[in-house]
């Protein structure tokens, strides 16, 4: 028999001792062997070795405990934390000795089903005063309240891990939504690839009255650059138009409750905030201006001038929207377009079973989320953009779309 | 796969040890040093072999697998010629070294950690000194190196991860040795088992073809004297020659005057070319005893001797050397007897010692003799090494063990030609109270511990006459020949027949390997007389205590009786000399009487006052269960006590000590303040339990203007606003 066969053959066996044979058990074992072989032969020194095995067993159980008895800590967020990256953690320890194979895990919301590696760190030593920067990896974007860390300690001989809860005071984390990089946007209106974001090559005075000059900032057309203020200035100026061929971005978002689909994070509203993320990275660098508008108890309305370079505040105001309002979808965008100051350039994210009715806009981005797709996941369903209507582009998305890809075709 | 090699090293010294110290156990201790210095760069090599390989542990896999057939190979050669155990051994330290060169996960390494302390269990099971102990601790050291550094692998990204110090390490393994010794002298010892044990061996078989020629199966009766053999004059000397061949041994061995087909009870021998206090032979037994070796039954003033010299009976052994010696006593129940094992140290006389009477005994020899007393003996001196085990009916009577060997005969009332007549009077004199046989001879053992010295020296000589009369009346003191002769010809003044018997009282059991140590000086003389048709033991040398027929239920117990031992040997063998081993002796003694004094306090506080420990334990546990009821009212009372005898020195202090106490009365109603809270958001608490607080308020303004911002306070201020605060209740 080969091995590779005797490997298969054993491999139940393994198997089974692996499931319910640990190291403490097994310490238990030989303990109890060495009993019976000193019981049997009336051995001393085998009964030194029991009192070995036992002082082991006993010093495994009791050091854990000793070690984590007077320890506390505080810990704290440490930078922004952004979905689908990581969440960094700074923790301070307060021990009146140093406390070895230590243990920490943490239950960050959306992280349950992620390996138990990435979810606990082990630190070798910990001693106060000492502070230690651990990442997790978080999933799920909100403001989450963070439960106790889960304790463990193995020392000194790693049979016996003891775990216990050490009482923090509250902390929060803010996840910011994960975004995604969106490279083209079809046109909902035919013939101005303006609307997609391009350089307008329209003659200045054609289509816009100067409004300014500001301080060039990187990513800025050389063909705004105003060469003679530069000159004066000893550093590049652009020039600044009020913009009639790149009308706002108006990005609605359904914040009513019950109207999501989905589990945990895997539900319309979170992509939704996800794509609106993305749509606020997107008029970042095509320096488009965007207004966003977040339903729900407490609506976020948020606009991003064209050119605005930071967009960290933005998402990180994301992080806190929720989908617990009562007003309906329809009247959100009803009201958000009403109160627009010129016709926007609007998207609207939703389920299918949603119907939409619009007033006359000039553009429409119409995101569509596939009911049935969130209950059967697995059939074939429509994904991509269609024209539906003269400057109305609906876009067609299923719970298993891979938006990044979507949105880069 | 393992990212660190930190541990390797340890793991290496950890497996080097635990095989050395079987070696050590199984053959010898050079033996054991040998195959340490040998196997720790082999362990090194092999494991450093394994690392090379870790991500492909095929490359090894044919040395692997050679190490381990050659450990296959080497098994069944070795179970021929040097035993189960050494062949054991072996094959584990081949499978340690095949292990090795294939450790690319933790699973092998705790395989490899199963193997080693195998290796230290057959050590362990082996060995029969307490330095073996050493080999323990130093594993058990060890072990918490190459644990803990197994423990700190978690990845590539923990390979240079700096981990516990050594200090930490080694402070573990000595807590738990601490531990185990604690642990070690609690454990009460059970009886032991014996099921499947290897009852006799020895390096050499005995055989005898002329013996087994003439052996029966069995004797219906054992303890009838053989019959006066019919046998030509040069027959019988040749079986007088074979006595003399087999009493009398090399001078490289053990050798005691007592254990001669004759001795002189002036001066006898007792330890050949050995030293007196080495170790002659070993028993594991449950408690200690007589071992019976020869028997005398006739006195000629200064020698005895046997009446008439017998080894013609003899008797097969089955093929597990077991040779039942009374038939009768061995279909009784198995709870009657008492079973051991010795294990002999030096060259002996084919004599057995054995505790009276042997049932069965199992030794490695194909046939054995009895002598006249029913006494076994095998065809051969008795040689280092040899192991056999002995199953005796062990009968006692007021603690004193009883025979029933070979019935009282004419030669055990003689006495010497020229007898001393002021012995008969004394005996009388002695035992002028006593009723019965019995009470004489209790009567006249109390005399003989009670009236005389022991004195190992040899003071007498004979000047002609017989050295009793000179022991009795004018010294007062001698050896345990002079005590037990003694005794033996007071009892057959007053015609209760009785004999002098040699042999050894093995009564010191080492505490540390619980092997009862016989030692040369451990060489004896005693008393049986017949009474109420039995011999019975006594024991005339006050020096010698009868062997407790009732095994130590605690090791602290047997510390105590080998601590006492030891002194007792010690002033045999010269006390008042200054020696290396006198003045190691002592220290031992001293320490272990310390050990004795701290264990007895112990045994007293566990065993006799459980009932106070169990009431104490149940309040505990009450009270561990009720502390939130009880535990913040005493912290507060202890607060105010220390805030009202406190003096403050300065400022900054006396804040931090009364907030402090005043944050533990507050624990009364509320829960502790964590270290996140900020002082004020602490205030806000008590103020919704114990209502507005003015001068807690102010101590807070206070804390912010001398701690944090620097400023004088007056700490009269401070003890004013702290005695303003009340917590009683709102």
């Amino acid at each position: 028999m080969s091995s590779s066969a005797l490997q298969t053959r054993l491999r139940p066996l393994s198997s089974w001792l692996a499931k319910y044979v640990n190291a403490h058990r097994f310490l238990w074992l030989m303990s109890l062997l060495c009993f019976l072989i000193a019981w049997n032969r009336g051995i001393a020194l085998l009964y030194g070795l029991l009192a070995l095995m036992l002082s082991l067993i006993a010093i495994s159980w009791l050091m854990p405990w000793w070690s984590l008895r007077r320890l506390s800590l505080s810990r704290q967020q440490l930078g922004q934390a952004t979905a689908g990256q990581t969440l960094q953690l700074q923790y301070e320890f307060a021990t009146p000795a140093p406390v070895f194979f230590l243990r920490i895990c943490e239950q960050i919301p959306g992280n349950q089903q992620a390996p138990a590696e990435s979810r606990c760190h082990f630190l070798a030593r910990a001693a106060a005063g000492e502070a230690v920067t651990l990442s997790y990896p978080c999933e799920q974007r909100g403001v989450f309240l963070l439960p106790a860390p889960q304790l463990s300690c193995a020392w000194p001989f790693g049979f016996v891990e003891r775990h216990v809860r050490v009482p923090v005071a509250d902390s929060h984390i803010v996840v910011a939504p994960k975004t995604f990089r969106i490279r083209q946007l079809p046109l909902p209106a035919s013939g101005n690839p303006v609307l997609a974001g391009a350089d307008s090559f329209l003659p200045r005075s054609a289509h816009s009255d100067f409004a300014g000059v500001r301080d060039y900032r990187a990513g800025d057309s050389l063909k705004t650059v105003h060469w003679a203020a530069s000159a004066r200035q000893q550093q590049l100026v652009v020039r600044e138009y009020h913009s009639y061929d790149t009308p706002c971005w108006l990005v609605v978002v359904d914040g009513q409750q019950g109207n999501a689909l989905g589990d945990g994070a895997d539900n319309t509203f979170e992509y939704a905030i996800q794509i609106a993320a993305s749509m606020l990275r997107y008029a970042q660098r095509q320096q488009l201006k965007l207004t966003l508008v977040v339903g729900g108890r407490r609506p976020l309305k948020l606009t991003l001038d064209a050119g605005a370079q930071n967009i960290a505040e933005a998402l990180l105001a994301l992080a806190y929207v929720q989908d617990d309002g009562s007003q309906s979808y329809q009247q959100l965008v009803t009201q958000t377009l009403a109160e627009a100051q010129e016709p926007p350039l609007l998207m609207t994210i939703r389920r299918a079973s949603q119907p939409l009715t619009l007033p006359d806009t000039r553009a429409h981005l119409d995101v569509v989320y596939n009911d049935d797709s969130f209950r059967q996941p697995l059939q074939q369903y429509a994904e991509g953009w269609r024209q539906t209507a003269e400057g109305v582009m609906r876009l067609d998305l299923h719970r298993l779309s891979k938006l990044h890809q979507v949105f880069s075709a | 796969m393992m990212a660190r090699s930190q541990g390797l090293f340890w793991l290496a010294l950890q497996l080097s040890v635990a095989a050395a110290g079987a070696a050590g156990a199984l053959l010898s201790a050079p033996a054991g040093g040998l195959l340490f210095l040998v196997l720790l760069p082999l362990n090194i090599v092999t494991l450093k072999k394994g690392w090379d390989a870790r991500d492909n542990p095929q490359r090894n896999k044919t040395l692997a697998d050679g190490l381990a057939v050659a450990g296959l190979l080497a098994f069944p050669a070795l179970v021929f010629s040097h035993g189960l155990m050494t062949a054991l051994g072996a094959l584990l330290l081949a499978t340690t070294l095949a292990l090795n060169v294939q450790l690319n996960h933790y699973r092998k390494f705790y395989l490899l950690q199963l193997v080693s302390f195998v290796l230290l269990l057959v050590g362990a099971a082996e060995a029969d000194s307490g330095s073996y102990l050493l080999v323990m601790a130093a594993y058990c050291l060890l072990a918490a190196f190459s644990l803990s550094e197994a423990w700190l692998d978690r990845g590539a990204a923990t390979a240079d991860l700096p981990g516990p110090g050594a200090g930490q390490r080694a402070g573990m393994a000595l807590l738990s040795m601490a531990l185990a010794v604690i642990f070690y002298l609690l454990i009460p010892r059970l009886a032991p088992l014996h099921w499947g044990a290897q009852e006799s061996s020895a390096a050499d078989f005995y055989q005898n073809s002329a013996w087994e020629g003439s052996a029966r199966q069995s004797f219906a009766d054992p303890y009838q004297p053989p019959a006066a053999p019919q046998n030509s004059s040069q027959q019988q000397y040749d079986q007088l020659q074979e006595i003399t061949d087999l009493s009398q041994i090399n001078h490289d061995g053990y050798h005691y005057d007592g254990f001669n087909e004759s001795f002189d009870i002036r001066n006898p021998e007792r330890s050949g070319l050995v030293d007196l206090n080495a170790v002659v032979a070993r028993m594991k037994a449950t408690h200690g005893t007589y071992l019976k070796v020869r028997t005398f039954d006739t006195f000629d003033g200064s020698r005895w001797h046997s009446a008439r010299e017998d080894i013609s009976r003899k008797l097969h052994t089955d093929r597990s050397g077991k040779a039942v010696i009374n038939p009768a006593a061995e279909q009784q129940a198995a709870a009657t007897r008492f079973r051991y094992t010795i294990t002999i140290e030096q060259p002996m006389p084919a004599w057995l010692p054995v505790a009276p009477d042997p049932v069965a005994l199992w030794v490695p020899s194909t046939v054995i003799a009895l002598d006249q007393f029913a006494q076994p003996l095998l065809p051969g001196m008795l040689q280092p090494g040899m192991r056999y085990t002995v199953s005796s009916t062990y009968e006692r009577q007021d603690k004193r063990l009883v025979s029933h060997a070979t019935a009282a005969g004419k030669a055990d009332l003689q006495l010497p030609r020229d007898f001393d007549s002021r012995i008969l009077r004394l005996a009388y004199q002695v035992t002028a109270a006593g009723k019965n046989p019995y009470e004489k001879a209790q009567l006249l053992e109390q005399h003989l511990r009670n009236g005389y010295e022991y004195s190992f020296d040899s003071v007498l000589s004979s000047q002609g006459y017989t050295p009793l009369s000179r022991f009795l009346f004018d010294d007062k003191q001698g050896h345990c020949e002079h005590f037990a002769s003694a005794m033996t010809i007071m009892l057959r003044s007053l015609n209760i027949p009785a004999r002098l018997v040699t042999g050894f009282s093995a009564s010191s059991q080492n505490p540390l390997t619980g092997y009862f140590e016989i030692r040369a000086i451990d060489g004896h003389a005693w008393t049986e007389a017949w009474i109420d048709g039995r011999w019975v033991t006594f024991e005339p040398t006050a020096y010698y205590r009868l062997p407790d027929g009732q095994p130590g239920t605690s090791v602290a117990e047997q510390i105590s009786r080998y601590a006492e031992d030891i002194q007792h040997r010690q002033q045999q063998a010269g006390a008042g000399e200054f020696s290396g081993s006198a003045l190691l002796g002592s220290l031992w003694l001293m320490l272990s009487h310390g050990v004795i004094l701290l264990l007895a306090f112990l045994r007293l506080l566990l065993v006799s006052l459980w009932p106070l420990w169990l009431l104490l334990a149940l309040a505990g546990v009450l009270a561990w269960f009720s502390r939130r009821y009880w535990l913040p009212p005493l912290y507060a009372a202890i607060s105010r006590w220390k805030i009202k005898h406190y003096q403050p020195r300065d400022a900054a202090a006396a804040l931090r000590f009364y907030l402090w106490h005043l944050q533990r009365i507050s624990q009364c109603r509320l829960p502790a303040r964590p270290s996140s809270q900020l002082l004020h958001e602490w205030l806000l608490q008590v103020q919704q339990v114990y209502g507005e607080q003015a001068a807690l308020q102010r101590l807070a303004e206070l804390v912010d203007a001398v701690i944090y911002a620097g400023q004088q306070v007056d700490t009269e201020e401070i003890r004013r606003l702290v005695a303003e605060v009340s917590f009683s209740h709102r």
